[in-house]
């Protein structure tokens, strides 16, 4: 049953760096992310890979990670008005206890350099946690990822 | 229940002999049912790790095979036309790779396709690149500028010289000389570049004339009286007619009117001094070019504006909108969809003649030797201006419009783990 939650966690967090690591702009120089707080984040992704991306949203609210895809309103840039998708649950129960960042993000500087200016940001550090209940209490999850955004930190652009 | 159970069994075996024997057999069962369990997971996991470890690697030789590629087309923008396929590139012990490029369409940017294998796992990456145009900026100038305080300016402002700013400039100011604040915004910040040359438009314009006369869309000198051509698009098809009068007023009389469909290289290049007066609807992409000027000779629209495809007015002299005619022959509320560049001279309007018109709508670009201006005070031009940057243009510039760098720059549009195929 625990590696059963671990590898729910694993799972979204192989989601969200993929997700991310594609990520791209709409907007030349406004960067690929739409908000850039430590528990919620939005950027720009072609997840299904059609000719316009969509805009994904990551947040923790009431104990649960959430995620939502908002469509594209047009096949052009900017391409918005992006059109609200429905929530779901990625993460029933995340670690309460756990009172760091979800979302830390960098420049594409070297070294890397915290920044919350959406413009600006070109990887993202990535916690992840859950809970587990067990016969002995709950069991904490936690896993890490940094992933860097391709199109925006590709080092010959 | 189990004590009963136990209990028959006992009384079928008369005393305790076999006893042991069956306890060890039932708990050599469950060990067993353990062990294997355990094994079993133990394997799954270890597969599964082994295959997220394989198709990183694979993902990371695919990246670099799009690298690769991306050095390549730094040092020539054209290096996809002669090296369409990389065929398989050994990266010794970590695997092959392979790229091929699709060159730009009207609907669909340079796209390099990069297969990765390694240690039998296999990651496909899509990028889509572009290189940056005259396209790239609502206004791009050789010279000087001086935003004032009424304006607003959608997209991104870029000088050879000083920017002065006291309007809203939505987006970012690039100065080769100085920036001057003058009370204005600029919402993506500003910063020093290096100078536009605009004298490498001359041989771009010459790869136009090139791929026009191929297509069968170069229009040469007229010679004897004849004041330029009128060029009027209807969707895919453009009505090309010689003029015999009317320029100064807008009032046309023409000659020898043929219409072509937009070829498929999708230029058409006038060599007439008279220049070319252009107007109408597109809805395919199309550059239109001239060795003088082009006029706009009224509303030049695009027909879808959530259409890929774009359009591109240059003019080795200027783009100029000839204000000077009557509302009968130029509407005074007048819209440009088009990226325009004028090589030598200046996107404008005729502030010499007329009156002042009620309004114009760029949506698109401007890319201007001299300083472009639609207005002169309250007597000529046009009394309100607005300009949207078609941020189309960024991905889909008009066909063959000039880079602005000859090598070195590009820009990663997307990168996408590519569907698996099957």
């Amino acid at each position: 049953m625990r590696s059963t939650q671990a590898d729910k966690v694993g799972a979204a967090l192989n989601q969200m760096t993929r997700e991310i690591r594609q990520a791209q702009e709409t907007q030349v120089g406004y960067g690929a992310f739409s908000t850039a707080q430590t528990q919620t984040i939005s950027f720009y992704s072609n997840v299904d890979q059609d000719i316009a991306p969509e805009l994904i949203n990551y947040y923790v609210s009431n104990g649960a990670l959430y995620k939502r895809v908002d469509q594209p309103s047009t096949s052009v840039p900017p391409y918005a008005p992006f059109v609200a998708g429905t929530p779901t649950v990625v993460i029933a129960q995340v670690n309460p206890s756990y009172t760091g960042n979800t979302f830390t993000y960098y420049t594409n500087t070297s070294p890397p350099v915290s920044t919350t200016d959406t413009s600006a940001i070109s990887a993202v550090d990535i916690v992840l946690t859950g809970q587990q209940p067990s016969m002995t209490g709950p069991v904490n999850i936690r896993l890490e990822s940094w992933v860097q955004v391709r199109s925006l930190s590709n080092p010959l652009n | 229940m189990g004590a009963s159970w136990f209990g028959r069994l006992r009384q079928l075996g008369g005393d305790d002999r076999g006893d042991a024997l069956f306890m060890v057999t039932v708990m050599g069962a469950v060990m067993f049912f353990l062990v294997t369990s355990l094994i079993a997971l133990a394997v799954w996991q270890q597969n599964s790790a082994s295959t997220r470890t394989r198709t990183t690697q694979a993902m990371n030789v695919a990246d670099a095979g799009i690298n690769a590629y991306l050095y390549q087309l730094r040092q020539n923008n054209n290096y996809f036309l002669t090296n369409a396929d990389t065929g398989w590139v050994s990266m010794g012990v970590d695997g092959s790779y392979r790229v091929t490029a699709s060159a730009p369409t009207s609907s669909a940017p340079l796209t390099l396709r990069s297969i990765g294998n390694s240690h039998n796992a296999s990651m496909t990456i899509v990028t889509t690149v572009g290189f940056p145009t005259f396209a790239d900026y609502m206004f791009l100038v050789d010279t000087d500028i001086s935003i004032g305080s009424a304006a607003t300016i959608t997209g991104n402002v870029r000088s050879n010289g000083t920017v002065t700013n006291a309007g809203h400039v939505a987006g970012q100011v690039m100065y080769a000389n100085s920036f001057v604040n003058s009370g204005g915004t600029v919402d993506l910040g500003t910063t020093r570049t290096v100078t536009v040359d605009f004298s490498q438009v001359l041989a771009d314009m010459s790869q136009i004339e090139t791929s026009a006369t191929a297509s069968g869309t170069y229009y040469p000198a007229l010679g004897g009286t004849y004041q330029g051509y009128l060029v009027t698009l209807n969707n895919t098809q453009v009505t090309v007619a010689k003029i015999t009068t009317g320029t100064v007023t807008g009032n046309f009389t023409t000659t020898g009117a043929t219409t072509v469909t937009i070829p498929s290289s999708g230029v058409l290049f006038f060599d007439d001094p008279g220049g070319a007066y252009v107007k109408g609807t597109y809805s395919k992409a199309v550059t239109i070019a001239s060795s003088s000027s082009i006029y706009v000779a009224g509303n030049y629209l695009k027909a879808d504006m959530a259409g890929t495809y774009s359009s591109g007015l240059i003019g080795q002299v200027n783009v100029l909108v000839p204000t000077g005619w009557s509302t009968t022959y130029l509407p005074t509320d007048m819209t440009i969809d088009a990226a325009m560049l004028a090589q030598s001279g200046a996107c404008t309007a005729d502030l010499a003649n007329g009156t002042l018109k009620s309004s114009l709508t760029i949506n698109g670009a401007i890319a201007s030797e001299g300083q472009p201006n639609y207005v002169s005070g309250t007597s000529h031009g046009f009394s309100a201006r607005y300009y949207n940057y078609d941020r189309n243009l960024q991905l889909y510039a008009p066909p063959m419009f000039p880079n602005t760098g000859s090598t070195g720059a590009l820009h990663v549009n997307s990168w996408v783990e590519s569907k698996p195929v099957g």
